[in-house]
């Protein structure tokens, strides 16, 4: 029994920096009320941007000066203070107390895989560009390094708790934050951990940004209602809105959670991982459908989960017009007609895109839901797409009890052609 | 300017910096920056820029690599300012 236990993986932990909610708790009343994180940023305004909205954590920095000092927030750009609250969070939620100042010791057995998809943007482009260009390398300073290098935000994390097991930053773009939770699992499936901090974080630069808002890909046109500009699955929908933050969930062994009698949120039951290859109708910036169904359906399988069994979905919807495409794949991937489609919730409509971050924190999301029982609603598709009208039945516009749900699969699919899903299950004890 | 406003002035730039509990306490002008005062070594590195920035003088490399105390750093400042 020990040993089976021993190849489980659950939910311990939760930490969340979201645009709409800083801290878990603020986080779901968010989703239960339907409050969208996304706001006008004037300085994309300023700076001609086609898209000038974006999601932005609000009073992280508040947060953030009450937990760290001074001397190590001169080090922590935005990815990192995002990072460090949610794990902190996190790792508070599953019971354990943040070691003290001076504490030397090691957590072996607890590492952590927290991805980012950009990077420290803002430090580079506010910092190391400008000053290297104008000849001021010298006057750069020492923490500039671990706040560009990709590996920082799960550098910080280490050492705020003591992590000695592995740690590393996973980048796989959208689908980022979802695969970081697969690579823990696996991690503490093979045994070589007990527990894996798994989540993604992203910074907020307008130069993150801006690329996408050259490639035509963020959403415009509704810079004056900035809460209705996130609109996955709606026939109105024009791109992604840009956003930040960070969430972190502790994935530990069944058999580490009992015996130091752990509150468990949800089990791990499965995942996947996957790329198209770039090919079969799969770019850069578009999926290769074959490739997303085949993940869908490994994840499915890697958790011994029959489609009939699946009671919702967190989609990846992202707004852009991918979205008919995406809901055909869960169709065909769990073999049910247009109309049996399980219910779909579509958290990007009130987060916006958090890029490296946007799994993880959907992650959250969907956790909360299965074990509290309920799905969030999504606003913004009133005018669903016409391409769904067949689905129109899963999607979730309003938030609503379902204290029947046992099965969430929820999904990335990223930039890259690459992507990631994992399957949940509502633990009832056993 | 006298040498204990420099003494002042350098501890008023390294003070924000200390970030170990009780540290603040073991200031004193024979005082190793790194071994008493818990400064990490990287972070030295920033406190040399603030000081350069406070007394409008430049620290070379070697000059940087020779700083053990704060009397190093008082010393090291005064000779500048002449």
């Amino acid at each position: 029994m020990a040993d089976a236990d021993a190849r489980r993986v659950v939910v311990t932990g939760l930490g969340v920096v979201a645009p709409n909610g800083v801290g878990a708790a603020a986080f779901e009343r968010a989703l239960r009320d339907g409050r969208s994180g996304v706001r006008a940023i004037p300085r994309m305004a300023e700076l001609g941007f086609g898209c000038r909205v974006a999601a932005v954590p609000p009073d992280v920095d508040e947060h953030a000066a009450k937990e760290f000092s001074p001397d190590l927030l001169r080090a922590m750009n935005s990815n990192h203070r995002y990072a460090a609250l949610a794990a902190l969070e996190c790792w508070r939620d599953a019971g354990f107390a943040r070691p003290e100042r001076g504490d030397d010791r090691v957590d072996w057995e607890t590492g952590a895989v927290v991805g980012t998809g950009i990077g420290g943007m803002d430090t580079i482009a506010e910092r190391v560009v400008p000053m290297t260009d104008a000849g001021e390398v010298r006057r750069l300073g020492s923490a500039v390094v671990e706040q560009a290098m990709a590996s920082g935000p799960s550098a910080r994390v280490a050492g705020l708790l003591g992590l000695g097991n592995q740690v590393t930053t996973n980048s796989s773009a959208c689908a980022t934050g979802t695969e970081a939770i697969v690579l823990g699992a696996e991690r503490i499936r093979s045994g070589r951990a007990e527990r894996m901090l798994c989540g993604g974080s992203e910074g907020a630069s307008v130069h993150a940004w801006a690329g996408f808002d050259s490639l035509r890909v963020l959403a415009r046109g509704w810079n004056d209602e900035p809460e209705r500009a996130s609109r996955p699955l709606s026939a109105s929908a024009a791109g992604f809105v840009p956003g930040a933050g960070a969430a972190v969930l502790m994935l530990e062994s069944l058999a580490s959670a009992r015996a130091r009698g752990a509150r468990i949120h949800a089990e791990l039951l499965g995942g996947a991982a996957n790329c198209g290859g770039q090919r079969g109708g799969g770019s850069m910036t578009a999926p290769n459908r074959t490739a997303v169904v085949r993940c869908i359906r490994a994840a499915l399988a890697d958790a011994a989960i029959d489609p009939a069994a699946v009671s919702a979905i967190n989609g990846h919807c992202t707004a852009t017009g991918a979205d008919p495409g995406e809901v055909r794949s869960w169709a065909e991937a769990l073999g049910c007609a247009p109309a049996a489609l399980p219910p779909l919730t579509a958290t990007k409509s009130l987060l916006g895109h958090a890029l490296g971050a946007a799994g993880a924190i959907e992650a959250v999301a969907s956790v909360r839901m299965l074990a509290a029982g309920f799905l969030h609603g999504a606003p913004n598709c009133e005018d669903l797409h016409p391409e769904l009208a067949p689905f129109a039945g899963a999607v979730v516009h309003e938030t609503r009890a379902e204290p029947e749900l046992r099965v969430l699969v929820k999904a990335g699919f990223g930039f890259g052609d690459v992507n990631a899903c994992i399957v949940l299950g509502r633990w009832n004890g056993v | 300017m006298q040498r204990s406003e420099v003494y002042e002035k350098v501890v008023k730039v390294l003070t924000p910096h200390l970030d170990e509990p009780g540290a603040a306490e073991k200031i004193a002008p024979g005082a190793h920056i790194i071994d008493d005062l818990g400064v990490n070594s990287a972070r030295l590195i920033d406190v040399v820029i603030e000081l350069e920035d406070a007394f409008g003088v430049a620290v070379g490399d070697d000059e940087l690599d020779a700083i053990a105390t704060i009397d190093d750093v008082v010393s090291l400042v005064a000779a500048k300012l002449g």
